[in-house]
């Protein structure tokens, strides 16, 4: 991580990106710093919207999280129906060879940042499908990376709470400002 | 005065929350009409039929949980072992036939549950979904404590089942037809009295008793055309030669036609569950069969009735101890042909309610 | 269940041929259901494992030369004698060792409850039979299936594209010889995915 602020052009570094980087320089500024983190990720681990993307069994799992008796909402988990307003998505299902494009490219339409729960054997690792099978892509994590995999054949509704909360978990010790700073680094140099 | 205008192509999905899974659909639209609406599938091929011909046909009733119709996974096993049945002639126990027989109604109950709250998400009530879900845990109770499984069951064997029903199920499922019977009335009042609802489904989407013949159309979409075919009638296999229940049709061919055979059919099996509960027979619940079964060289066709239409399994057998070749009449498949059909004409806006009425689950489709 | 339609149109069409009808020396007991007509008394035949017993064909149905196809469904589908106006599925069943593919077609009538399966046997080098589609309108999509699935040629089909796999797929996947291999593109982004977590730890992404 770059500690020198001179060092990255003007031009391209975003105003707060530049404040983040003369406080973390200040003496004691480190610490603020995380506390201000400390923060931000409680609001984002508190709001993880996924887009919902059922692909075959699991995504009937999956409904059932999100509706009565499971019902995510109460951790702040509600689903979308549009990439562009998602926080992270629930790969939710076996994937084939012919989808798996538009996998990625939903991934790719995601704003940052970014997480992927992948729900099941069959997009963990091609699951039941694994064998003498030509059309099952053989784990999801060929095509995007993967956060957290929540394994069973269907996951039971317990099952993926507790891939969320692993994933709050995440979010909660992320040092996500100094991703931003080096990434605004990164990009000027 | 014919105004020329421009033809408009739409595509909606493979990711859209209303396609029921990963359906792709081309919709040409003249303005608001739709010219004509294309369905891509595929996107859940997983080659189970290739699978099966590389496993045991104990392993089978396995895969045929997750490789098809995934909503009703006992009814996949029981056309599974239906046909293998058949082909390797073994006889099946009077209680299993009875506990199959429940088990079956209870799918079919869970499953159309599950179509009509995503129905009602559809067409913009979430209520619905929400209460369909909530009856359909306590099913999803029932089987857990009988089976072992919430979705994916494995339950049935060839020649029985693979459990006794634990203590007090009965009892419990007994309870539940009550409770559920109760909420019926309910969800008319939520749904089906509804004048935005009927507004929307009424007269749309209309499926002639001829092309839904020539299409290949079954189950409750042929029925809401006025096709008077249940295979659990015409072709009994387990009680339901013994069970009395009727078969709602109707004549409309619309979409709200389409929804009432479904709420009548999930009176009707309530009904039948009622009574196997009633002539629960004791004794066996298995017949012995080797587990390397080798099942004699032939050919048999095998159908059911599952919540979507004729499900069907052309099993060819070699004398070995796996299957030579399996084929799958999915239901879906033909149903969802039959939507080209229906689309044409309609506005924009009833693409969604056409496509929620036809009820389709993409693993059966593609298989 | 009953094979008097097969034999009905076997008087009509003496070409076509009925599959071996059950019960003929059989070492089981025929099952009370699904009742079988009555077969010819057969000598009482010697106790043998299940696999090597003569197969037995439970559905009824005949084996139809490919150039009549076309004629007998029209015969099938339209005349009141048969009326098997619904059209179960098409597909298809490979024999290699045969080198032959078997065109599998399964009929039900509404009226009688008579179900009837037709074969069709052809090459596997260069599979082709005429679409059934002005017949049964259902067949389109099963067509194109079996089209994918074996590459059998539907001659006078409105739309014989994949229908399961994609446009650029290379080979049919049902045959009893087709090697599965992952596409190229894929094998390069799973590849292009490993270079990309390389030396990252535990818990960290690319
Ligand atoms: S993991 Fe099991 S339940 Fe989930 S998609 Fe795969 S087969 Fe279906």
């Amino acid at each position: 991580m770059s500690t020198d602020p001179k060092a990255i052009p003007r031009s391209t570094v975003m105003p707060l990106d530049r404040a983040l980087e003369v406080i973390d320089a200040l003496p004691g500024g480190g610490a603020v710093l995380t506390k201000v983190e400390d923060v931000l990720n409680w609001g984002r681990a508190a709001s993880v919207w996924p887009l919902t993307f059922g692909l075959a069994c699991c995504a009937i799992e999956m409904m059932q999280f999100m509706a009565t008796r499971f019902d995510a909402d109460r951790v702040g988990i509600i689903p979308r129906g549009t990439p562009r307003q998602a926080d992270c998505i629930i790969v939710a299902g076996r994937a084939t060879i012919k989808i798996a494009p538009i996998v990625r490219r939903l991934w790719e339409q995601m704003p940052e940042p970014k997480y992927v729960v992948s729900m099941g054997s069959c997009a963990t690792c091609g699951g039941p499908f694994y064998y003498d099978n030509y059309s099952i892509l053989k784990g999801i994590d060929q095509v995007i990376p993967v956060d957290v995999y929540v394994p069973g054949c269907p996951p039971r509704p317990e099952a993926l709470y507790e891939g969320f909360l692993k994933l709050q978990e995440k979010i909660r010790k992320e040092p996500f400002l100094r991703r931003r700073i080096a990434a605004a680094a990164q990009a000027g140099s | 005065m014919a105004l020329r205008t421009e033809e408009l192509i739409l595509n909606m999905g493979p990711q859209h929350p209303s396609t029921h899974g990963v359906l792709r659909l081309i919709v040409t639209l003249d303005g608001e009409n739709i010219v004509d609406a294309q369905p891509d599938i595929g996107y859940l091929h997983s080659s189970v039929e290739k699978m099966m011909e590389a496993r045991t046909y104990l392993q089978n009733i396995a895969l045929v949980d997750r490789g098809m119709d995934y909503l009703t996974a006992m009814s996949n096993e029981e056309v599974w072992v239906l046909a293998v049945e058949r082909l390797a002639k073994i006889e099946v126990p009077e209680r299993a036939k009875s506990i199959r027989t429940i088990m079956l109604e209870l799918q079919r109950i869970s499953s159309h549950l599950i179509w009509w709250g995503t129905f009602g998400i559809d067409l913009g009530a979430f209520t619905a979904f929400l209460w369909a879900m909530r009856e359909r845990e306590r099913i999803m109770d029932l089987f857990e404590a009988s089976t072992g499984g919430r979705l994916h069951h494995v339950y049935f064997r060839i020649g029985g089942v693979n459990e006794d029903l634990p203590e007090g199920w009965t009892d419990r499922v007994a309870e539940f037809c009550d409770y559920f019977l109760a909420r019926l009335p309910e969800y008319d009042d939520l749904i089906t009295g509804n004048p935005i609802f009927q507004a929307r489904t009424k007269g749309v989407g209309v499926l002639p008793l001829s092309t839904a013949i020539a299409m290949g159309a079954s189950g409750p979409v042929a029925r809401a055309s006025g096709l008077s075919y249940d295979v659990r009638k015409a072709h009994p296999y387990e009680v339901y030669d013994r069970v009395s229940f009727d078969i709602p049709v109707r004549t409309a061919g619309d979409c709200f036609a389409r929804y009432e055979v479904r709420m009548e059919e999930m009176r009707q099996s309530v009904r039948i569950i009622r009574q196997c509960l009633e002539h629960l027979p004791a004794g066996e619940i298995r017949s012995k069969v080797q587990v390397a079964l080798k099942v004699p060289k032939g050919e048999v066709y095998a159908r059911t009735e599952s919540p979507r239409g004729d499900l069907g399994i052309y099993l060819v057998g070699d004398g070995s101890d796996k299957p030579y070749r399996v084929k799958i009449r999915a239901p879906a498949f033909s149903n969802l042909y039959a939507l080209t059909e229906m689309m044409k004409g309609w506005k924009v806006a009833d693409v969604i309610a056409i496509l929620g009425s036809i009820d389709i689950v993409l693993s059966d489709v593609d298989r | 269940m009953s094979w008097e339609i097969a034999e009905k149109l076997r008087a009509r069409f003496p070409e076509v041929e009925l599959f071996p009808r059950p019960g003929e020396g059989e070492h089981h007991e025929a099952p009370p259901s699904p009742p079988t007509p009555p077969a010819p008394p057969a000598p009482p035949a010697p106790k043998r494992p299940a696999h090597e017993a003569p197969p037995a064909f439970l559905t009824p149905g005949v084996v139809v030369p490919r150039e009549r196809l076309l004629e007998i469904c029209g015969v099938l589908a339209t005349d009141a004698e048969f009326g098997l106006r619904y059209l179960s599925f098409v597909s298809a069943i490979d024999r290699p060792e045969a080198g032959q593919l078997e065109v599998l077609y399964h009929l039900y009538s509404f009226e009688t409850k008579d179900e009837l399966a037709l074969k069709v046997r052809v090459s596997r080098e260069h599979p082709s039979v005429p679409s059934v589609t002005s017949v049964w309108d259902g067949a389109n999509w099963h067509e194109r299936e079996t089209y994918d699935l074996f590459g059998i040629v539907f001659d006078g089909h409105p739309n014989l594209r994949r229908i399961m796999m994609t446009d650029d797929w290379i080979g049919h996947p049902l045959r009893k010889d087709y090697v599965y291999q992952d596409p190229p593109w894929l094998v390069e982004a799973a590849r292009q995915r490993q270079r990309d977590i390389e030396g990252l730890g535990l818990g960290e992404r690319a």
